[in-house]
């Protein structure tokens, strides 16, 4: 294939306006969602100790280390305890409705400026979950997260019913993807990002990286298998883990290493959920990957599930 | 972290994260308001916190060919001696 300034602009214009389901980013809306309120209720016992009016970090003190104009609701709220309890109800009943998809465009817009307001009232207890959750949160208040699976859907068809409506409000229209791709792209700088940071210094070159983390007390979740702490493990481990991020940064837009790559990124993550305990890091990362499955693919897997279930139903009949 | 159970390890979990950032020099500006956090929570009307000292402790992970693991002695240092007001536990 010839490579033209219009061939680019055109595979451009594919890549980011060709219309197509939104289903994948209509699932990415709902499980988005559902970690906002994991991240909230993980949160609770101590949304006063990191955000209340007497917390750890006090609002002079943030404002001071990190100055400048900043997304930060904090600073126009009353500072009493009441008045943030009642920021974070709202927040959790707008990540709820985010989730179940009414009103999903004003509540991604009220998520979005909640979540930035409390990694800007404290940056200092986020991880790279936490900030991928943001970014993509930016992105999703521009998406048509509620085109499909959503409350917001169902009313509209109910609505057309009452009018008398056609049958084009109960189609689901293919959409725009632009901002899907945005957060595809967010998701593989964030690989590419953490094995350029890695890479920087000799731990992971000369493969002990994985002996400090797997030493660290404070890091520890379940118990890991002996055999994965001999040295030539480790040492496997750290390499493949290089290599494995590298290629989730690059050569995940090589269509035909994708779903090996997601398979194995899968795979990756959850061995990490298991054996490290980061809150919600890893399902942060992974909500993601939804949005790399082909909606044809994803049709014909849900064709195929079906097709199984309803022949074992007709075998057990 | 260690001493807690599974669960409320991955609850305080940002409390491990904090420790780790509180732990780096360019990051004092954050101790005093830690001090006074930690005064208040430790002062009662009859017996008030006076003096807060915040300490680092450190044990270093050394990794050995045959990958046995050896704990290393406990090493401190104090990153802060702060003195209570009277305003700070209000």
């Amino acid at each position: 294939m010839r490579f033209t300034p219009r061939s680019f602009a055109e595979a451009w214009n594919r890549f980011f306006f060709a219309k197509q389901s939104p289903v994948p980013i209509a699932l990415f809306r709902i499980i988005y969602g559902g970690l906002v309120i994991a991240t909230l209720v993980l949160l609770r016992p101590d949304w006063l100790a990191w955000y209340g009016t007497h917390a750890w970090i006090s609002l002079q003190t943030m404002q001071a280390v990190e100055p400048g104009t900043r997304i930060n609701l904090f600073t126009i709220i009353p500072q009493s305890d009441s008045w943030i309890n009642a920021f974070f109800w709202v927040f959790l009943g707008s990540a709820i409705l985010l989730t179940v998809g009414f009103l999903t465009r004003i509540n991604s817009v009220i998520v979005f400026i909640c979540l930035t307001s409390i990694h800007e009232r404290n940056l200092f207890i986020t991880h790279g979950g936490d900030t991928f959750l943001r970014l993509a949160g930016f992105f999703l208040m521009f998406a048509p997260g509620g085109a499909t699976l959503s409350l917001d859907r169902l009313l509209l068809i109910w609505r057309g019913k009452r009018k008398g409506g056609s049958e084009r409000t109960a189609l689901v229209e293919p959409q725009r993807p632009w901002a899907q791709r945005m957060i595809q792209i967010q998701l593989s700088l964030l690989y590419f990002a953490a094995f350029c940071t890695k890479v920087k210094g000799p731990a992971w070159f000369n493969g002990n990286a994985l002996y400090y983390i797997y030493h660290l007390d404070s890091l520890r979740r379940f118990p890991v298998p002996a055999w994965f702490l001999s040295p030539t493990m480790l040492k496997v481990g750290g390499w493949s883990a290089l290599a494995l991020e590298f290629s989730l940064g690059v050569l995940i837009w090589v269509k035909d290493l994708r779903y090996i790559l997601l398979a194995l990124g899968l795979l990756f993550h959850l061995w990490l959920e298991y054996s490290l305990n980061i809150a919600l890091f890893q399902w942060d990362v992974l909500s993601a990957y939804i949005l790399f499955v082909d909606p044809a693919d994803a049709s014909r897997a849900w064709k195929w599930i079906k097709l199984h279930l309803a022949g074992r139903q007709m075998e057990s009949v | 972290m260690e001493q807690l159970s599974i669960t409320d390890r991955y609850f305080k979990e940002r409390y491990r994260k904090f420790s780790e950032v509180l732990q780096i020099d360019q990051n004092d500006a954050l101790w005093p308001d830690v001090a006074r956090r930690i005064a208040r929570l430790n002062s009662t009307p009859a017996n008030p916190a006076k003096t807060i000292i915040l300490m680092r402790r450190w044990s270093l992970i050394i990794p050995r060919p045959d990958g046995s693991y050896q704990p290393e002695p406990w090493d401190q240092h104090v990153l802060l001696g702060y003195g209570v007001k009277p305003e700070d536990l209000q």
